[in-house]
């Protein structure tokens, strides 16, 4: 009788839901509630209104799985890699006001949490420097910088085990092989669109895209040489 | 997969695109609790970034900034204006410049820079003038008493101011006035013919 409840809500009240807008709605929706109460004489809480944070959570909550993917084949250890979630989400909610739209929203996300994540690897290599010694599967580290256990991303979010090897050496590849492979095979994003987010042509991307088969396939041998040698053994 | 067998290009992709739908079902049930307290402390961080601004030293802050723009503004507008009014382009008037301009033969065209000196040369010389006539103006005007028959009372002086008149213009600028006035030679000549009809 009264129709979907969304329509009635937008009917009644003349705003349209965050579900139904796009990125760039959500983003004015944001600059909006900015300008309409920053610098109030009053002002006290907060100088966004009620309606932009809410937009603003709605943008979050929207591109947080991805990031958190990229972060998770980023960053080994779980702790680090939500960690440096965290950071980025904080990092693009401090500055979406400042988004111009020159590229596009992903794109400018990504940028952010490529600089983010990059510092979280450096980290990550050091405390491997630091500890030679351990096996590379169990160095980790917590939020101080502590070595510890049994606390990487593919265990917690039950990877299978094939899946958790291939995942840990997509980790090791270069960097932009490494981003080839995130969108367009983790993400499943066509050659085209992930030329567009990393910011290079398609024929790049397929070249990044061949040479990081090669390297898994090599690994793969390797594994399998491995594996047969053990077995004669 | 053992060493001999060569494994495919097809079979990486879709180990990839395997693991890839593996890590999605993986991150959407494993990190709701993490997605929420995330996105609340990204909201907190953009409320606090935002308080910031509307912090009153901060709100002073700005205004500062905005009053020393304004000031800024204010003092290159009346710079600007200042300097126009003293341009050297609005120095000189533009009877000057017409006057410059009908000096050269028909035809001829003279450069900015030329306009601007010859200009200038003329008005320096018409104020001069200017001056000197007024100068020998002021005088005449001052006796101009005149009688009951609308003479003037002193009626021989007129010549002499006239004289006077016209050596100033004649010494200030000669070669613009004695073809008009006269040379002092003819002035006395003049004068001479005035006495003999006065006598």
């Amino acid at each position: 009788v009264f129709g979907d409840a969304q329509t009635v809500s937008e009917e009644l009240t003349g705003l349209k839901p965050f579900g139904n807008m796009t990125d760039a709605e959500l983003i004015a929706e944001i600059r909006q509630g900015r300008s309409a109460s920053a610098f109030r004489p009053g002002a006290s809480a907060s100088a966004y209104s009620e309606r932009s944070r809410q937009a603003l959570g709605e943008l979050l909550n929207r591109h947080y799985a991805w990031l958190a993917r990229l972060c998770l084949m980023e960053i080994r250890e779980q702790t680090a890699a939500l960690d440096c979630l965290q950071e980025i989400m904080l990092e693009i909610a401090k500055s979406i006001s400042r988004f111009d739209g020159r590229s596009a929203l992903r794109t400018w996300m990504f940028v952010i949490a490529k600089r983010v994540s990059a510092r979280y690897r450096s980290k990550e290599r050091q405390l491997q420097d630091r500890f030679p010694l351990g096996k590379e599967d169990d160095v980790s580290m917590n939020d101080a910088g502590m070595r510890t256990e049994g606390d990487d991303a593919e265990e917690q979010l039950l990877l299978s085990e094939r899946n958790r090897r291939l995942l840990g050496l997509s980790r090791m590849l270069p960097e932009k092989q490494r981003y080839a492979v995130f969108f367009h095979y983790f993400e499943d994003l066509s050659v085209e669109e992930t030329a567009e987010r990393i910011g290079c042509s398609a024929g790049t991307v397929k070249v990044h895209l061949f040479r990081a088969r090669e390297s898994l396939r090599r690994f793969f041998d390797d594994e399998a040489e491995k594996v047969q040698r053990e077995g004669r053994s | 997969v053992s060493k001999d067998e060569n494994i495919s290009d097809e079979q990486i992709m879709q180990a990839l695109r395997d693991c890839g739908e593996d890590l999605r079902r993986g991150t959407e049930s494993r990190l709701s609790r993490h997605r929420r307290a995330a996105v609340s402390a990204a909201l907190e961080e953009m409320s606090s970034a935002a308080e910031v601004d509307t912090n009153p030293k901060n709100r002073d802050g700005i205004l500062f900034r905005s009053l020393m723009q304004s000031a800024a503004v204010c003092t290159v507008v009346l710079g600007g204006v200042l300097l126009f009014q003293h341009s050297p382009f609005e120095a000189i008037p533009q009877p000057a410049r017409d006057v410059a301009r009908t000096m050269l033969p028909s035809g001829e065209s003279m450069s900015p820079q030329q306009e601007e000196i010859e200009a200038a040369d003329i008005d320096g010389e018409l104020t001069d003038a200017y001056a000197g006539l007024s100068a020998a103006a002021d005088p005449l005007f001052a006796e101009d008493e005149t009688d009951s028959d609308g003479f003037s009372k002193e009626s021989g002086d007129d010549f002499d101011g006239q004289h006077e008149e016209a050596s100033v213009l004649t010494a200030l600028a000669p070669d613009y006035y004695s073809l008009e006035v006269g040379s002092p030679a003819d002035f006395r000549q003049l004068e001479d013919q005035n006495d003999e009809y006065s006598a």
